[in-house]
């Protein structure tokens, strides 16, 4: 059982790659494919020479056949150990959703504790503690999760190569040839892969081998693809650049904290977390919300406040459809407990999707803009002010450690607004993914197709730049 | 007839073509070199530093290291075609992701196969 402090807890969480996971996941996955495809075109290959008469023949079967046979093994071995990352990966994205989440949600609690004076006393310091010994006790389990999650990671043992009846130098290619390197049979076969440069008319009308395919170098994947990125992309239609929650599979607009259920097709209530309402008809429950710039709130990645009354609206734009969720009725007694409950939860969850999302780009994902980051600190009104955005002194003051303390002034560096400002409806369309600033250079985007293990970038989430 | 092959891609499987798959590894072969797709394919099956400091990960690493270890020593027995394994490898994740994407853009626009 995990019994880290609570900043030591997040840094833990956050020093995992899981969106690296899941692309080695697939990776592993897609090697399997490989092996099996290998395997099958051996084993046809074999048979097809077997079933003529002759020794060389026969004696080509004799070798080629076991192989092919253990390629399968190795195929099934290859998804086992796909399966394990996947599922390591995606405990691991949800730990650090949790984790930016109750960043936040300490955060706020520290600020009220704090008060608007910022100073400190005995009895506030030992409530801020409260505060983060809550967090901690959200954060430990989420730990203990992920570590179990590695701990049934069980690859196996690759099974042994047959031993060929041709003694030593026996080469299998599935491309080019299979041949005895000792010359005792003679074997060839010719399983030659075509590789054709004009495009069939019946090429054209499958789904996964398209002109561009074959008439242009191939996109490498990742460029405007991006597999496992939790931020919508341009087929999000209006929930682009929105944030896919990966505890619930519920969208978060990140620069409101809202959320969307696309399976129910309906709003989810800030209070209790539950889907609410009439099902949205939209076509494609994908589709049909308004645009909308943003209004005043403050939101930033490493300072993580956001002002919103969730009763109201956003800018001029509704939130939830213009739906009032059930529990923040206006004729409920504990409306006014519930309304700052509702905002610090919709602020709590937009800081985790900006976070989440900026983390996922650093790892060869969907390049990711905040929705802005100006006005820190001048959003008041809603209780959610950042703790370290608004605070004379960093966490470091009560914490004294040095990744709190970098992180406190990556916060406060990124609190003065340095950066512009841009709707996070922006954030991932397609049409304007090619001319967006990517975090790495086009040198390096076929890297992505791999990439796993690359570091972020410094600063970013928030330690010494 | 082999056994039904499967691309992944964000976690959805997709069928594949095996014929489109030789012919997409093929043209992969020719249009970067092997040997690059070989180290490309070491890598990212073994990343380092993708498990973190979480209690566990770091036997978890070591075991994936170990069997991806293991795979090359055998595959080397039999002398396959490891550039071919990594063409396919990647040609297969290439077919998955763009099924995925015309999938997830025909059921969003109503238009089964339409362009992008």
């Amino acid at each position: 059982m995990a019994d880290y402090d609570f900043y030591d807890a997040y840094d833990i969480i956050q020093s995992g790659q899981p969106y690296s996971l899941k692309q080695v996941a697939d990776t592993w996955r897609n090697f399997a494919a490989a092996c099996q495809s290998a395997a099958d075109q051996l084993k046809g290959t074999s048979d097809m020479v077997t079933s003529q008469q002759g020794t060389p023949y026969q004696n080509f079967g004799a070798r080629a056949t076991p192989v092919a046979n253990w390629m399968s093994q190795v195929a099934n071995q290859a998804n086992t150990v796909g399966t394990g990352l996947a599922n390591a990966g995606a405990v691991g994205s949800s730990a650090q959703m949790e984790a930016h989440e109750q960043y936040a949600t300490v955060s706020q609690k520290i600020d009220k504790i704090v008060g608007p004076d910022d100073a400190l006393s005995v009895g506030k310091v030992n409530g801020m503690k409260a505060a983060e010994a809550e967090g901690a006790a959200v954060l430990n389990p989420q730990i203990d999760k992920w570590s179990a999650a590695y701990t049934s990671f069980n690859p196996g043992t690759v099974p042994a190569a047959p031993v060929t009846n041709g003694g030593t130098g026996s080469h299998v290619s599935t491309t080019t040839s299979t041949s005895d390197g000792t010359g005792a049979t003679g074997g060839t076969t010719g399983t030659t892969t075509s590789t054709p440069t004009q495009t069939s008319q019946t090429d054209t009308e499958r789904p996964i081998a398209t002109d561009q395919n074959q008439q242009n170098p191939p996109v490498p994947p990742g460029k405007e693809d991006y597999p496992h990125s939790s931020v919508v992309g341009s087929d999000g239609k209006d929930f682009t650049g929105w944030v896919k929650d990966p505890r619930t599979g519920y969208l978060i607009d990140p620069s409101s904290g809202q959320e969307y259920d696309p399976t129910s097709g309906r709003w989810v209530d800030p209070v209790t977390g539950k889907p609410f309402g009439d099902v949205t008809q939209y076509s494609s429950r994908l589709e049909g919300l308004s645009g909308g710039t943003p209004g005043s709130m403050a939101l930033g990645g490493g300072g993580g406040s956001v002002s919103v009354d969730p009763l109201f609206s956003l800018g001029g734009r509704p939130l939830f459809g213009g739906a009032v969720p059930p529990s923040l009725n206006p004729a409920n007694p504990a409306y006014s407990q519930l309304a700052q409950t509702a905002s610090n939860s919709m602020a709590a969850k937009a800081y985790a999707a900006n976070a989440l999302a900026m983390q996922e780009a650093q790892q060869g994902g969907r390049p990711y803009v905040p929705p802005m980051q100006a006005g820190v600190g001048g959003a008041g009104g809603s209780g959610s002010r950042a703790r370290r955005g608004g605070l004379a002194e960093p966490e470091s003051t009560w914490t004294g450690r040095t990744g709190a303390r970098a992180r406190a002034a990556a916060a406060e560096s990124e609190s003065t607004g340095q950066r512009g400002y841009v709707p996070g409806i922006q954030a991932g369309k397609g049409d304007k993914d090619k001319t967006k600033v990517r975090e790495n250079p086009d040198w390096l985007v076929e890297d992505d197709v791999w990439s796993s293990g690359r570091h972020a970038a410094r600063g970013v989430l928030g330690e010494d730049r | 007839m082999g056994n039904q092959l499967f691309g992944w891609s964000d976690d959805k499987q997709v069928v594949l073509d095996p014929e489109l798959l030789d012919e997409a590894a093929g043209r992969l072969k020719q249009q970067t070199g092997g040997q690059q797709l070989v180290d490309q394919l070491r890598n990212a099956l073994a990343p380092p530093g993708a498990f973190g400091q979480i209690d566990g990960g770091l036997g978890a690493q070591t075991r994936l290291v170990h069997v991806l270890t293991s795979l090359q020593a055998e595959l080397a027995k039999v002398g396959l075609d490891m550039e071919d394994l990594a063409a396919r490898t990647l040609a297969a994740r290439e077919m998955a992701i763009q099924a995925n994407a015309d999938t997830t853009h025909a059921a969003n626009s109503g238009v089964p196969h339409g362009a992008r």
